[in-house]
């Protein structure tokens, strides 16, 4: 019997697949998840204008605006991501075993159509996580750009894991599809240490590959730290 | 996902259906009456299949940690969902809704997929015990599906 604090592997299914995952009520023009939160999907023509308005916008500020932006949908889909689990599993997230977390995850990206999910967990131990979407959204609207054009999913991202980490993390992108990658690719960590990897990728006149940014950042990483693990996710301690 | 009927429903758009489409119609049709009685079948062995599979796994492997009570759990709802693929006679929905989940949950958890395949086998004894051979013959695909699914994992 496994301990009862130990974190629990289920096998449920793929609660995103469920014929009545999105429900649309045709009278109330209203399309809803099991949980009850309403969703809407949004057509390329509106990402790629919202994108170019921020872009007028903002300027050269337009990628951190983008990426906040990311960070505010991250916390709230993090909040309804946790809400639908606890009702599925009966359980709360921090709970379930980091597989069954992941693999929901993956599962949610998917049903929503933000692309494939993985999660590399090599480096967990040096507070260092790795996340590649295949087939995202941004990168395939844009489709040309000399830098990673995936800011919505890297603010989504670094919310999604400070929110399962509960401790602060950040996130960069370091490949992407816009720049002829064959998906996107980003660094998960501690905000100091990703803050100084994006301030060393913007001097690069090329962006480097994901291995040069992964070996930058680990080349930097206080190896000898304590580590806690939660849900799979890294949370240093220095 | 669309099931293989609203496909064949969209795509003849108003259209008479062709002789393919009709022939698999037909066939699902004169099908439907065996896939209700298996469905029904599986319903009365729903009620008790949790306790006794338990029972089961863990007199089998004393040591093996994975069969807690919420596990064997979870597998009622796998049963309900091959009972829908077997309704619907649509296997792509038992992968989607199942065995690509599960096949992931096995690989990022560490799980010896032995381990798992062990309680699908089991699963299967039961069904195989307490199914009619009409039944049997309608599960039989599905279930050899799902069961062989946790040989994509490798062992460890």
């Amino acid at each position: 019997m496994p301990a009862p604090n130990e974190p629990q592997v289920r096998f449920k299914g793929n609660l995103f697949a469920r014929p009545d995952y999105f429900t649309t009520d045709v009278m109330l023009g209203a399309t809803r998840t099991p949980s009850g939160s309403r969703v809407c999907a949004l057509t390329s023509d509106f990402l790629l204008g919202f994108r170019d308005a921020v872009i007028y916008e903002c300027g050269d500020a337009y990628r951190s605006v983008m990426k906040n932006c990311g960070r505010r949908w991250g916390k709230e889909f993090a909040r309804r991501f946790d809400k639908e689990m606890a009702g599925f599993y009966q359980s709360a997230v921090k709970d379930l075993a980091a597989g069954v977390v992941h693999a929901c995850l993956a599962d949610a990206f998917a049903a929503h159509g933000w692309g494939t999910l993985s999660i590399d967990l090599s480096e967990c131990e040096v507070g260092v996580l790795q996340a590649t979407i295949s087939n995202s959204v941004m990168p395939a609207l844009v489709m040309e750009s000399d830098r990673p054009s995936d800011h919505l999913m890297c603010g989504l991202l670094a919310s999604l894991f400070t929110h399962f980490s509960g401790t602060e993390l950040d996130a960069v992108q370091t490949e992407c599809a816009s720049c002829g990658a064959s998906a996107s690719r980003f660094l998960v960590g501690s905000p100091t240490r990703i803050a100084a990897l994006a301030e060393w990728l913007e001097t690069q006149e090329k962006s480097p590959s994901h291995e040069v940014a992964l070996n930058r950042l680990l080349g930097n990483s206080p190896r000898k730290t304590e580590h806690h693990h939660h849900n799979g996710v890294p949370t240093t301690t220095h | 996902m669309n099931t293989w009927f609203t496909e064949i429903v969209r795509d003849a758009n108003e259209r008479l259906f062709s002789p393919a489409e009709l022939d698999r119609i037909m066939a699902y049709y004169s099908s439907m009456p065996a896939r209700l009685k298996a469905a029904e079948e599986i319903e009365v062995i729903d009620a008790d299949f949790n306790r006794n599979l338990l029972v089961e796994m863990r007199k089998k492997f004393p040591n093996r940690e994975l069969y807690s009570k919420r596990v064997i759990l979870d597998l009622l709802d796998g049963l309900r969902v091959l009972a829908q693929a077997l309704l619907m006679d649509e296997p792509q929905f038992l992968r989607d809704r199942w065995i690509f989940h599960l096949i992931r949950v096995i690989e990022e958890s560490g799980i010896d997929p032995d381990h798992v395949r062990d309680v699908y086998v089991e699963m299967g004894n039961v069904l195989n015990h307490r199914l009619s051979a009409s039944s049997r013959e309608l599960m039989g695909p599905l279930l050899q599906e799902l069961i062989e699914s946790t040989s994509l994992v490798p062992s460890y």
